[in-house]
């Protein structure tokens, strides 16, 4: 099997894991309430209730709903929100750069916390001071987001008003990027969801370094670089933390897609207008067109990301490759 | 060395930067205001309004022929001047005269019947607009409303109806309303041309929309309010909107979260406004089906016994449900229109006692002596506390034996299964009303009269209670147009009501609203807020 042979086939996998998750949500929707029920108010007769739910195509089998929408999405069309009339297209962009911005925010922040303080303990592995920063990553990835947004928001924006308690502050238009990151109201606000976002992330990526760098504290080149009396700090910096830098990224790339995924929570808790906000909103509106367009973008970028992943390894790890081509 | 000093040195230049940035923000000269809702404004599209949150919104920048206002909460001029019955059917409207439009236009009698045609066109048209039977105009500044059959809250309902500009509209091209059927974004979702003190300066899809005074306001003269510029945002979590308020951000918050109201009662920068929402919390009875739903096997129906519908109305301890859960904010009910409304009796809404040992013996002489079983179906999501009420109702009613399963689930879920469109499912459910018009005509077309007829009233009527009496009376109240006699007989059908135990009223809903201390606002029983009253100090 040859390179194009099987990232054909992997990207062949991830179609149809998209389409598979696209099935199962138009499966559920059934049963997360009528979307009439918000639509409509209670003063409409029950014949335009059913007319309207007729020309919604809500009374087909799902099967069939699902049939339909892939079929508009092949058009181009991703329909219109029941809740906002308005095209789920033009909604999603708009929050798209919302959650993108915060989740590449809160990765920088995990990095910046995680990695050094991870390197730092596996290599003073049996001082106090890394056993109290092991427990404090501990916390940190146990803590849920929302007692840490709330937290935060009640020491830095109640308490010590510095930082605004919601929203995005004032956005710069950039065409079709509307980004927060060039205001300083923009900036401001971003601090304490990504510090939120970040923290819980750094708990996983301290643990992943310390393990990486144990592990590779025990291979045989450190211990060969130390018998030939290469001084501990240059073997640190050249051998031990280079090494761990290259499984954590492949790693970073799926945390990527997880924090885009699960930012949900920590954009309600700041009402940070991004994808995740839009989609807790979806649920609570039966808000068909949103919450499918919004579950398949996730399953798409999840697949994406695993799939690049997987590709980037292929050329980084010759191991992988023989592995593909004895497959053959 | 030198690279990690730098790094430190920008760091600190920036936080510095926007530390002080935040101190020196305020130097507007304007009067700006910020509110915060907890649910989502959906768009601007005038006649295709699924909530009360929304049409309130949008009477800052739309005007109806009529509007409620929030001071007296009486029906007063907004478009018309004066309205009068020309015929037993026939209202005739005077139009104010030099009112312009956002855009420029000035305001007719054709925007009155265009927008009425339009409004008729939406997914969900207003009870009023589908109750009018045709809308024509004399000359400019007169237009007939015919209503086919006598109703006398016609200047109350049309408030509603709100008015846009003809001639922008086909401009635009937003003849129809915007629907959840459409395939493309209609204009009017995001602009806004009315007749309102407010127009839109700018729609943030991402949740703000801000607003700014409308320089040609036909009312600006007697305007109370001193804004400039006022900013909406919609926080649904509870606490980020407690914080919000209490950094300053916002300026005032609906609603405030009843939980946290007794520890902000003497706060020195927010006073939390209360109020009674014109909506009664009950509960409902299945008094059709031969046995209740989650008590299949006990070969009867108990709630088709008047006495053991007493008996539930005994057992629940209202003042106790109030002092503990609503921190006293709720107002117990004996009756299910609410305080504020046409047709509305204090001594009516008297509460049930609460008596278990009478409820017991009730019981026991329906031939239940050892309780029965069955379900209620709660919300979760919708009314305040509405899930713990449901649990405090079980217990009260396990008490004398009832063994009550509590069946929360969320709004969408629950109305979707308890309404016609789920075939009335349910046995023992919870529901709010707040009457359309605020007027009692509601409670008895849509809560009372008999739904198994088939003559579209009682619709709501889920547990199917009857009495021929309430159903002549609503006949008769809908056509009334002599306002005291009308009174008379909505109280009457009400008190028959509560004679035959048909419901379990619970509490009139508590509204609590936060708000800056240098704000002045006005609560209104309907929840909304009307910027005309708000004044920043």
């Amino acid at each position: 099997m040859n390179f194009s042979a099987y990232i054909g086939k992997r990207i062949l996998q991830s179609f149809f894991v998209v389409l598979a998750v696209g099935l199962l949500s138009f499966t559920l929707f059934q049963y997360v309430g009528d979307p009439l029920s918000v639509l409509t108010s209670v003063e409409m007769t029950v014949e335009q209730r059913e007319q309207l739910r007729e020309s919604l195509g809500l009374t087909d089998s799902p099967i069939v709903q699902y049939l339909r929408f892939l079929f508009s999405v092949i058009n181009g069309r991703w329909g219109v929100s029941f809740f906002y009339k308005t095209e789920v297209s033009e909604l999603i962009l708009n929050r798209l750069p919302a959650t993108l911005e915060l989740a590449i925010v809160a990765m920088l922040v995990s990095l910046v916390i995680g990695i050094p303080i991870g390197v730092y303990t596996s290599i003073k592995n049996q001082s106090k001071r890394s056993s109290a920063l092991i427990l404090f990553s501990l916390v940190g990835m146990s803590t849920p987001t929302f007692v840490t947004g709330a937290c935060l928001i009640l020491l830095f924006a109640v308490i010590i008003p510095i930082f605004p308690a919601f929203g995005r502050g004032m956005v710069v238009d950039l065409g079709i990027w509307k980004t927060g990151l060039l205001s300083l109201s923009g900036l401001r606000s971003i601090i304490l969801p990504s510090l939120t976002l970040g923290c819980f992330q750094a708990g996983i990526i301290i643990r992943l370094t310390r393990s990486e760098t144990l592990s590779i504290l025990q291979k045989e080149y450190i211990q060969f670089a130390r018998a030939r009396g290469i001084p501990w700090p240059q073997i640190r910096k050249k051998y031990v933390i280079k090494n761990t830098l290259v499984p954590l990224l492949n790693i970073l790339g799926v945390q990527f897609g997880s924090l885009i995924a699960f930012s949900v929570v920590t954009e309600s808790v700041f009402q940070w207008p991004g994808l995740g906000l839009l989609f807790i909103e979806a649920v609570q509106n039966v808000d068909i067109p949103i919450m499918s367009t919004y579950l398949m973008l996730v399953a798409f970028f999840f697949t994406g990301v695993t799939l690049c992943v997987d590709i980037i390894s292929y050329f980084l790890d010759p191991r992988l490759s023989a592995k593909a081509l004895q497959g053959s | 060395m030198i690279k990690k000093d730098s790094i430190l040195l920008v760091l600190v230049i920036a936080t510095t930067f926007i530390f002080v940035s935040a101190g020196s923000q305020e130097i507007a000269a304007e009067k700006e205001f910020t509110w915060a809702t907890r649910g989502a404004f959906s768009s601007f599209e005038p006649h295709n309004i699924a909530s009360t949150f929304v049409l309130g919104f949008l009477q800052n920048v739309y005007e109806g022929l009529t509007i409620r206002d929030s001071e007296s909460f009486e029906i007063v001029p907004a478009l018309a001047t004066s309205w009068r019955t020309i015929s037993d059917s026939e209202w005739e409207f005077t139009l104010r005269q030099g009112v312009s439009f956002h855009e420029g236009h000035s305001f007719t009698a054709s925007d009155v019947v265009f927008s009425w045609e339009r409004a008729k066109k939406a997914d969900d048209p207003a009870s009023v607009v589908a109750r009018i039977k045709n809308v024509t105009a004399q000359d400019d500044y007169t237009v007939i409303v015919d209503t086919g059959t006598p109703d006398p809250i016609l200047p109350a309902t049309i408030a509603s109806l709100l008015i846009i500009d003809e001639d922008w509209a086909k401009e635009v091209g937003v003849e129809e309303p915007a629907s959840a059927t459409d395939t493309e974004t209609s204009y009017i979702t995001r602009n806004v041309n009315g007749t309102g003190p407010f127009s839109l300066a700018e729609f943030d899809p991402s949740g703000t929309i801000h607003l700014e005074r409308f320089e040609g306001y036909w009312g600006a003269e007697d305007l109370v309010t001193n804004i400039d510029r006022a900013s909406y945002v919609a926080i649904g979590e509870d606490s980020t909107r407690v914080a919000s308020i209490l950094s300053g951000d916002v300026d005032l918050i609906i609603p405030f979260p009843v939980s946290d109201w007794v520890n902000f009662q003497d706060n020195d920068s927010i006073d939390v406004l209360t109020g009674l929402e014109a909506r009664t919390i009950f509960l409902g009875l299945d008094q059709l089906r031969e046995e209740l739903i989650g008590g299949e096997g006990q070969g009867s129906n108990p709630f088709k016994d008047i006495r053991v519908r007493e008996a539930v109305n005994l057992a629940i301890d209202r003042d106790t449900i109030n002092e503990k859960i609503f921190y006293n904010s709720v107002k117990p009910a004996g009756t299910l229109l609410p305080p504020g409304t046409t047709g509305y009796d204090e001594e009516l809404n008297q509460p049930y006692e609460y008596n278990p040992e009478k409820a017991k013996s009730l019981l026991a002489e329906a031939g239940y002596p050892d309780g029965f079983s069955v379900t209620l179906d709660v919300p979760n999501d919708r009314y305040v506390k509405d899930e713990d009420v449901g649990q405090a109702v079980a217990n009260y009613l396990g008490q004398i034996g009832i063994d009550v399963t509590v069946s929360a689930r969320t709004r969408t879920q629950h109305f979707s299964r308890i309404f016609r469109q789920g075939d009335y499912n349910t046995s023992f459910y919870m529901l709010g009303w707040g009457p359309a018009a605020l007027d009692g005509y509601s409670v008895l077309s849509d809560l009372i009269s008999s739904r198994t007829i088939g003559d579209g009233l009682g619709v709501y009527n889920i547990g199917a209670y009857e009495n021929p009496r309430i159903n002549e009376i609503t006949q008769q109240v809908g056509s009334e147009l002599d306002s005291e006699l009308r009174n008379s007989l909505i109280r009457e059908a009400l008190s028959i009501a509560k004679e035959d135990f048909s419901y379990i009223p619970l509490y009139t809903q508590p509204l609590l609203w936060g708000v800056s201390k240098n704000i002045d606002a006005i609560l209104r029983a309907d929840d909304t807020l009307d910027l005309r009253y708000v004044t920043v100090n």
